[in-house]
């Protein structure tokens, strides 16, 4: 019986210093919530993780609930992990965690949506004020495009009304449509990103608008619904959307959305494990890193995203 | 103490209609004609062809749940297990079998009912955690199987489900017309609907007057997990995807339409028809709100305050009858 005992203790003292003092790092990536979007973001991590020589695991809760995502990030430093790559889905929430890992010398980057109050090292994403600017800008030349000066009447798809990174998009679209006096957004609907309340609002706001000139969607859920719609009504009207699922890429291919947005996820992976080694080294990391949005629209869809793929 | 079962004074009835989801329909028919006389773009045939069809599977569902209701029971796994349905059914369709899509995805609703049914009956496990738990089954298996992707659905008769329509009428609202037939029927008709309001109002009576009990609770989870599977389905064809994300939540508009439409939250009472009209109400006033350019910070609280609304009716009514 003692000597079973002794076994035992022995193997944990290896196994704890094993972990201790293994020589490859383990990082985690931690979504907001598990998505396909963040799928590129998987293979960035993974792929810089392989280059770099050090694991990387990726977890996330599978509904919008805070509290889950506070349950991953404190097994996570209860298990020692060497560093965080957390995308935040709610700042105030996870505040006290992010600074709590920092304490015990475990480094957090914030990517996607950011704890701006937090102690994390930096954060790497989209600015998603200059996005909604990005967006906003789109629009007004579409429209100039169509009616040789900027005017005209935009609907809006908006997503989760509480998240941060679409508010921001609202506002800096709001933002730089205001200098524009001619250019009107008459409604501004949310189908909470759920995809048949998206695409009913959506009906519902073309019937309540038939003078619509623009549609403009906020969230990954807008596009694939608007195509749904268009493709209904035979519509013509041209669409902004943000994001590359799959079904978003196909409605560019159709000529369905004019322009979408597209983020650099892979980027943030890549950069996430990157950043996270550096840290250990004691290398200094940017506050901010903004990765851009580029423009997909049916010019490039072919070059950007090869068919078959 | 125990209450005789209200629905005693249905028995004589000749319509399918009783006295619990006559507010329900009084409530809607005003708000139809006021928001026809109110909005110009209500009544066009476009947005009414819209309505159909964005009623029609919350409809569906809750024509499974007034079953579970009435018996006593509640099913809280039906949004789960609509998308489960209908992500089987969107990567089936790639294969090109339409007999195969149809049955695995409405085969996969009743494996889940079955599953619920079987917890519920046999091992007497409350139904709210046996739901509770077929709830994040499903979810969870959708994401093992999707990775969270939607599935596109590109042609076949999933396609022609979702999104067609005959003579004018889209075939989802022919789908819901058919459902709710059935279903009031089974619940107002047969032997076994009789058996489901007996269990809902008293269960050890109704196992003392030798209902089989754990065989009745069995079969009417069993249905709601069909219609779940079959709503699923559907809606891949509405959308041309099989969304991982469908349905999340949809269990409680299914709840807030059986219940708006008349069926007690205890049991014993229900129906069909009242929880497809519940059902409308709630995809009128959600359409209301964005015709009338309703702000969308404030389209939740109207839509809580209406349902509210709806309900007191009812109850006001209850007490100026009883008295007190």
């Amino acid at each position: 019986m003692k000597k079973i005992l002794w076994f035992v203790v022995v193997l944990c003292v290896t196994g704890l210093a094993s972990v201790a003092l293994g020589d490859t790092m383990k990082f985690a990536v931690v979504y907001p919530i598990v998505h396909p979007f963040f799928n590129e973001t998987t293979r960035g991590a993974q792929e810089a993780a392989k280059e770099l020589g050090v694991e990387v695991e990726v977890l996330g809760p599978d509904t919008a609930d805070i509290s889950k995502q506070v349950a991953i990030v404190e097994g996570l430093i209860v298990k020692g992990i060497n560093g965080i790559g957390l995308g935040v889905l709610d700042p105030t929430a996870l505040t006290p965690y992010v600074n709590t890992a920092i304490e015990k010398g475990i480094p957090v980057v914030t990517f996607d949506t950011d704890a701006p109050q937090s102690n994390r090292l930096c954060f790497i994403g989209t600015d998603n004020m200059a996005a909604g600017r990005h967006a906003a800008r789109v629009a007004a030349s579409i429209l100039e495009k169509k009616y040789g000066a900027p005017k005209g009447k935009i609907c809006i798809s908006m997503g989760v009304p509480t998240q941060l990174n679409l508010n921001q998009r609202l506002e800096g679209f709001k933002e730089v449509i205001a200098q524009y006096p001619d250019i009107q957004i008459v409604d501004i609907q949310t189908g909470y990103g759920d995809p048949e309340k998206t695409t009913a609002n959506i009906e519902n706001m073309v019937t309540a608008h038939p003078d619509m000139d623009l549609l403009f969607g906020v969230d990954a859920q807008a596009g694939p619904s608007a195509v749904v719609v268009w493709k209904a009504r035979g519509l013509k009207v041209p669409v902004v959307t943000f994001d590359d699922l799959p079904d978003i890429i196909a409605g560019v291919r159709e000529g369905i959305i004019t322009v979408s947005l597209v983020q650099r996820q892979y980027n943030w992976g890549y950069l996430i494990v990157e950043s996270l080694l550096k840290a250990h080294k004691g290398k200094p990391l940017p506050v901010n890193m903004d990765t851009g949005t580029i423009e997909v629209t049916l010019e490039n869809v072919n070059a950007l995203y090869p068919l078959g793929q | 103490m125990v209450f005789p079962p209200t629905s005693q004074y249905k028995e004589g009835g000749m319509v399918l209609l009783s006295r619990s989801e006559v507010n329900v329909f009084v409530f809607f028919g005003v708000l139809f004609v006021v928001l026809g006389i109110l909005s110009p773009n209500f009544l066009d045939l476009f947005n009414l062809s819209n309505l159909t069809r964005q009623i029609s599977l919350y409809a569906i569902i809750a024509a499974g749940e007034t079953m579970v209701m009435t018996s006593g029971g509640i099913d809280l796994s039906v949004g789960s297990v609509l998308a489960l349905s209908g992500v089987l059914a969107a990567m089936l369709n790639a294969m090109g079998n339409n007999y195969m899509v149809i049955s695995v995805g409405i085969g996969a609703g009743i494996l889940c009912g079955l599953g619920n049914g079987f917890l519920v009956s046999k091992l007497r496990i409350n139904p709210f955690i046996v739901t509770l738990g077929m709830l994040n089954i499903a979810r969870g298996v959708v994401l093992v199987i999707t990775k969270g992707f939607p599935i596109p659905v590109y042609r076949g008769a999933l396609l022609t489900l979702g999104q067609g329509s005959i003579l004018g009428i889209p075939i989802l609202f022919l789908f819901m017309g058919v459902v709710g037939m059935i279903m009031a029927l089974i619940l107002g008709r047969t032997r076994f609907g009789t058996h489901l309001k007996a269990i809902g109002s008293n269960e050890p009576a109704a196992w003392a007057m030798g209902i089989n009990v754990p065989r009745v609770k069995l079969l009417t989870y069993t249905l709601s997990g069909l219609l779940a599977g079959l709503a699923g389905l559907l809606l891949a064809g509405r959308l041309s995807a099989g969304q991982a994300n469908a349905g999340v939540g949809w269990e409680l508009d299914a709840i807030a339409a059986v219940i708006i439409g008349g069926t007690s939250l205890m049991g014993g009472e229900g129906s069909v028809v009242g929880s497809l009209v519940g059902a409308a109400l709630l995809g009128v006033i959600r359409n209301a709100l964005v015709l009338f350019g309703v702000s969308m910070y404030w389209q939740t609280v109207v839509i809580g305050c209406i349902l509210i609304g709806g309900i007191a009716l009812g109850s006001i009514r209850e007490i100026r009858k009883v008295g007190y």
